[in-house]
């Protein structure tokens, strides 16, 4: 038992350390601060080194070598390139958030805030480590419940609470329908350990495919569809994102998407070839490709055509990452449904451009990309002079040339224009989505190709008020530090990355394959 | 390492700008010798290629000798191994046969997979068409720089940051030979393009800005996909181990071609792009609205250059890579669009008062030209499309120059306001109107040379198409000529509105318009080392489309030499 849980702890050592931190902010927070909520001048600043810290530790613990999981399968946690991929966008978003959240919040709240971040991000990473549903499922709660609190932290005004109390009772609804979908995936297979399951309706024990399970996928993908938020699942989006700080916005924009992905991706698991071929063979992946065909067209389109309509910042940026998350659909779609089939009972597509490895590629692209916009927000926006719509953005290029600079780098990347890593995102989608060989790959990748034109126009609207319209106020705007440094390292990884792509996308080849 | 640097040379310096912030007097002194240093690395890139004539014994990569692409001075880097390619292969055949007749196995399970990982390359080459289309950028960029000096006042460094930027995103584009790389300069272009119009154009440089950036980009969208397509076709036919690379990828095409419906498919898609850069009618509408907006050096490097990143597309990537498309489908269409565009631009420009926009409606003209001498798929005819490419680059550079020396002037560029100029404007006269004689294609000018190769080329593939084109010839002669008598002729008129002393052209604007006028009476005069320079280029293109035994390009350039000597 002892040998058990040391064996399992080894395998997290990361989100121990980031739980530890948390929980050292819970415990050490509320001393340093009066009763009358009167905290030090600067307090804020300890806890943003001491989160940095902490993700620094957790960092140097993803470099060392993966331990290899239990031959068995079936314990709690298993370890995989996917997990190694998982922790390295946390690490990397986790820290630009920390950076965006450091003058965000006031001193007396800066300890349950980075704490609430940290139990987050620990929460994304668990939920790439489970090999079990009801860890899936703690994970899962462990991304959402911190999440409210970060949430009404941010941000305490009427617009805020709103925000705040909308995103918790449709996170905890979708949380339910997920759960829902578990038990029926329980009551099919007879155990909740997701290598089982797997497994079970690998060898094809379940003959007929139990109409229960049918149940149980539907409800699964519109659960996690929340996270994701995936069209018509997306609606609480744009009215948060406006109602939040651009911390919580930032955060909602990333980590949910991080945790939904992945948590589809464990659970549907990849499709088999033999489904295909074989009539009686079935499996959840497979089953599920249509439905996550319709979420990514509709997604796509929805996002990318209220997006034009908006003037709210934040609310444009929610419509742009639901786009997104259409784009990713695309991936995840491709990934689970089965490829066109040769004649020789192979799969046509020859080359390892799968759907699943593009589909992550884009995750972190759109990561990257899109934190940087929100800490470039965080960063420039004042009380006297917020950034609350486009028009405010008028004439930045004078009033701060080096955030227009970074701020076109970055949505140039949303764009998908070279030389940006944003280009290379979609290019691997196109090639993923051709690779498949089917009907259905190709109609995808024309939606892609026509809503990448589609959002061009309101990206490039934003660069042009910037350049191209004079300010209402010319005076130069001061950029907040740490947030500037988020936005510098995101613009220089979407450079970076874009000239050497290599190492991530060879690592990536490696998963599921 | 060349060819890396004349990429760099620009870009460094806009990087140098961007750091230091000077003020315009610095920025302006950065940006010239930038512009100049690379003009000359691209000179030295054309004196190395030319040394070596035919051969290609800079290029290592002996597979792409048979190519229809073939650079001849190359720089390849791997970029992003984008995945593996299986192909079976059969172990040698008497091992097989030996194991065979000891165990009497079945033979079809000796087979090898072979995993051949697929790159994106950074793959820079140059040959002679595009060493041509690189001095031709080169040349054209010292002469926005020049034309920029004064005219620009507010923002300066940020502007030649953006012409700087400008210029490496074409020189990348002439330089590509991978597939994916050149589509990331096509499209790279755009953006400074988009800040050069929307900052410093006139009074409705936004829309005009957002008009053509949007407009472009929705093409290049289906161009990628096109291109996609066909890599993943190659790919899963398995023809190449490298299908990124333009010259692999026409090797293995040229003697594997895809089916049919597949081409005309891939023609379509990838066309898309190319038809809205050039701008083939009907798409040409962004066009005269952007050149009309942009400031004085946008223009010239928009007509001068861009609009040839589109019929170099289909030079690179249509002709060689998918030879039954083009022959059966591309011809008509492209043909038909272009010879209504010969037209077309050219009743349009009839119809222009304000000069700026006479020039753009006469670049849609030209450029039907060129389309014209490309997809008669013939070596005099792609000869011909490829002059007309760089003749068009210099006459129309040169016109916008000095049609933006007038504006400078008079704040003006409406014909019913100037009058009769050639008496307050002497020596700028005299280049107009050597300019437009050379645009208008007077023999002994290098206009001439472009346009007669062109329609020589496609009447001897489709008579009407050349008969209806050469109408344009007539037409172009008009309207240059119709506004040379209205502005510059007759009885003296100025705008009334407030302007200064009017001097006439300057040491600094004859500077730039001066090397163009020189370079077009030359490439008159004496046409051939240019043609031979791209003489083999054409022919290895031509080859695809030419069974019967042909009149190689260089015995072509040597015929017209004579014929225009003999004219003469």
């Amino acid at each position: 038992m002892f040998q058990h849980l040391t064996n399992a702890i080894s395998l997290i050592l990361p989100e121990v350390v980031l739980l530890a931190a948390a929980v050292v902010n819970f415990a050490v927070g509320p001393f340093l601060v009066s009763e009358s909520g009167q905290a030090p001048n600067g307090l804020r600043h300890r806890w943003g080194i001491w989160s940095l810290l902490a993700l620094g530790i957790a960092g140097w613990l993803w470099l060392a070598p993966v331990p290899v999981a239990e031959a068995s399968h079936l314990a709690p946690f298993q370890s995989d390139a996917l997990v190694w991929f998982v922790r390295m966008v946390t690490l990397v978003t986790g820290t630009v958030l920390v950076l965006i959240n450091w003058n965000q919040t006031a001193d007396r709240d800066s300890a349950e805030s980075h704490a609430c971040l940290l139990l987050i991000l620990a929460g994304a990473n668990l939920i790439a480590l489970a090999n079990d549903l009801v860890v899936l499922f703690l994970a899962l709660e462990l991304v959402s419940i911190p999440t409210y609190v970060f949430l009404y932290v941010a941000r305490r005004d009427a617009s805020g609470q709103e925000a705040t109390l909308k995103y918790f009772l449709l996170s905890v609804f979708s949380s339910a329908l997920v759960l829902y979908g578990f038990s029926f995936l329980y009551g099919a297979a007879g155990t909740t350990n997701l290598t089982a399951i797997h497994r079970t309706l690998a060898a094809n024990e379940l003959q007929p495919m139990p109409a229960m399970l049918l149940v149980s996928i539907t409800t699964i993908v519109a659960g996690l569809a929340f996270r994701v938020t995936a069209v018509p699942f997306h609606f609480y989006a744009p009215d948060v994102f406006q109602g939040t700080a651009n911390s919580a916005a930032a955060l909602l924009s990333v980590v949910p998407k991080v945790a939904g992905i992945v948590a589809l991706v464990r659970v549907l698991g990849q499709p088999s070839v033999e489904a295909a071929i074989h009539a009686g063979y079935w499996n959840i992946a497979a089953k599920s490709g249509g439905m996550i065909y319709l979420l990514a067209i509709a997604t796509m389109f929805v996002g990318n055509l209220l997006a034009l309509l908006q003037k709210n910042l934040r609310r444009l940026l929610a419509y742009s990452s639901i786009a997104h998350a259409g784009y990713m659909l695309v991936g995840l779609s491709i990934a689970v449904s089965v490829p066109a089939i040769g004649d020789d009972g192979l799969a046509i597509s020859t080359t390892h451009v799968g759907g699943l490895p593009a589909l992550l590629f884009y995750l972190a692209v759109y990561g990257v990309t899109t934190l940087g916009v929100f800490a470039l927000i965080a960063s420039l926006s004042t009380g006297e002079r917020p950034l609350e719509t486009t028009d405010d953005l008028a004439g930045l290029s004078k009033t701060h040339p080096a955030g227009a600079f970074l701020a076109t780098v970055l949505l140039f990347g949303l764009t998908g224009l070279p030389p940006t890593v944003g280009f290379l995102g979609k290019l691997t989608l196109f090639f993923a989505s051709w690779n498949h060989g089917t009907d259905f790959g190709r109609r995808l990748a024309m939606c892609l190709a026509i809503n990448a034109a589609i959002a061009a126009w309101y990206y490039l609207r934003l660069i042009g008020v910037m350049y191209l319209q004079p300010s209402r106020d010319d005076t130069r705007r001061t950029a907040g530090t740490p947030a500037f440094v988020g936005v510098s390292l995101c613009a220089a990884t979407s450079l970076a990355v874009f000239f050497s792509p290599d190492w991530l996308w060879q690592a990536l080849q490696r998963i599921g394959s | 390492m060349l060819l890396l640097s004349i990429i760099f040379l620009p870009l460094i310096a806009a990087l140098l700008l961007a750091l230091l912030g000077g003020d315009r007097a610095v920025a302006r002194w950065i940006a010239l010798l930038a512009a100049v240093g690379t003009l000359a690395l691209s000179v030295g890139l054309f004196a190395r290629i030319h040394s070596h004539g035919s051969g290609i014994e800079l290029v290592q990569n002996r597979t792409i000798v048979d190519s229809p692409v073939r650079p001849r001075v190359e720089w390849r880097r791997t970029w992003m191994t984008i995945g593996e390619i299986t192909q079976v292969k059969s172990i040698a055949q008497d091992e097989i046969a030996a194991e065979n007749n000891e165990a009497g196995e079945a033979k079809s399970e000796e087979v090898e997979t072979v995993r051949t990982p697929v790159r994106l390359e950074f793959y820079l080459g140059a040959d002679g068409i595009s060493v041509l289309m690189l001095m031709l950028t080169a040349i054209l960029t010292v002469s926005a720089v020049l034309i920029s000096w004064e005219a620009i006042q507010e923002r300066a460094t940020e502007f030649y940051i953006c012409l700087l930027v400008l210029e490496a995103g074409m020189l990348g584009a002439f330089l590509a030979f991978d597939l994916l790389l050149f589509y990331v300069f096509f499209e790279f272009t755009l953006i400074p393009l988009f800040f050069l119009v929307g900052i410093w154009g006139g009074s409705q440089r936004q829309f005009a800005a957002y008009r053509f950036f949007i407009y472009t980009l929705a093409g290049s969208m289906i161009t990628l996909l096109g291109l996609v397509a066909l890599v993943m076709k190659v790919m899963q036919e398995g023809l190449t181990a490298t299908p990124f690379s333009i010259p692999d990828i026409a090797a293995a095409l040229q003697h594997h071609p895809l089916p049919d419906n597949w081409q005309i498919g891939l023609l379509l898609a990838l066309s898309a792009g190319f038809v809205i850069k050039v701008p083939l009618f009907p798409f040409h509408t962004w066009l005269p609205l952007a050149h009309t907006e942009a400031p004085t050096a946008g223009s010239v490097l928009l007509a001068g250059v861009l609009l040839k990143l589109g019929t170099y597309g289909f030079l690179r990537i249509c002709l060689p890579l998918l030879p039954a498309a083009v022959a059966s489908f591309g011809v008509p269409v492209f043909g038909t669009m272009a010879v209504i565009g010969i037209v077309y631009g050219a009743l349009g420009a009839l119809a222009q008062s304000d000069i700026k926009k006479l020039v753009a409606y006469s670049s849609v003209s030209h450029l039907g030209f060129c389309v014209l001498g490309i997809f008669s798929l013939n070596s005099e005819g792609i000869t011909g499309g490829v002059m007309q490419m760089i003749n068009h680059g210099l006459s129309t550079g040169a016109l916008f120059l000095l049609v933006g020396m007038v504006y400078d002037r008079y704040h003006t560029r409406e014909l019913s306001e100037l009058g009769g100029l050639a008496t307050r404007l002497p020596i700028l006269s005299v280049c107009m109107v050597f300019i437009c004689m050379a645009s208008a294609g007077l023999p002994g000018l290098n206009g001439f040379v472009g346009e007669m190769l062109a329609l020589i080329g496609m009447f001897k593939a489709k008579p009407l198409y050349s008969a209806i084109g050469a109408t344009g010839v007539v037409l172009g002669a008009w309207y240059l000529l119709d506004m040379l008598r209205r502005g510059f002729f007759g009885p003296l008129k100025e705008p009334a509105s407030a302007h200064g002393p009017i001097h006439d052209i300057n040491i600094r604007e004859l500077l730039a318009v001066g090397p163009l006028m020189a370079l077009c009476l030359w490439i008159g005069v004496n046409p051939k080392p240019w043609l031979d320079t791209i003489a083999i280029d054409v022919r290895s293109v031509v080859k695809l489309y030419d069974q019967k035994p042909e009149v190689s390009a260089q015995n072509a350039a040597t015929d017209l030499t004579a014929s225009i000597e003999g004219t003469k």
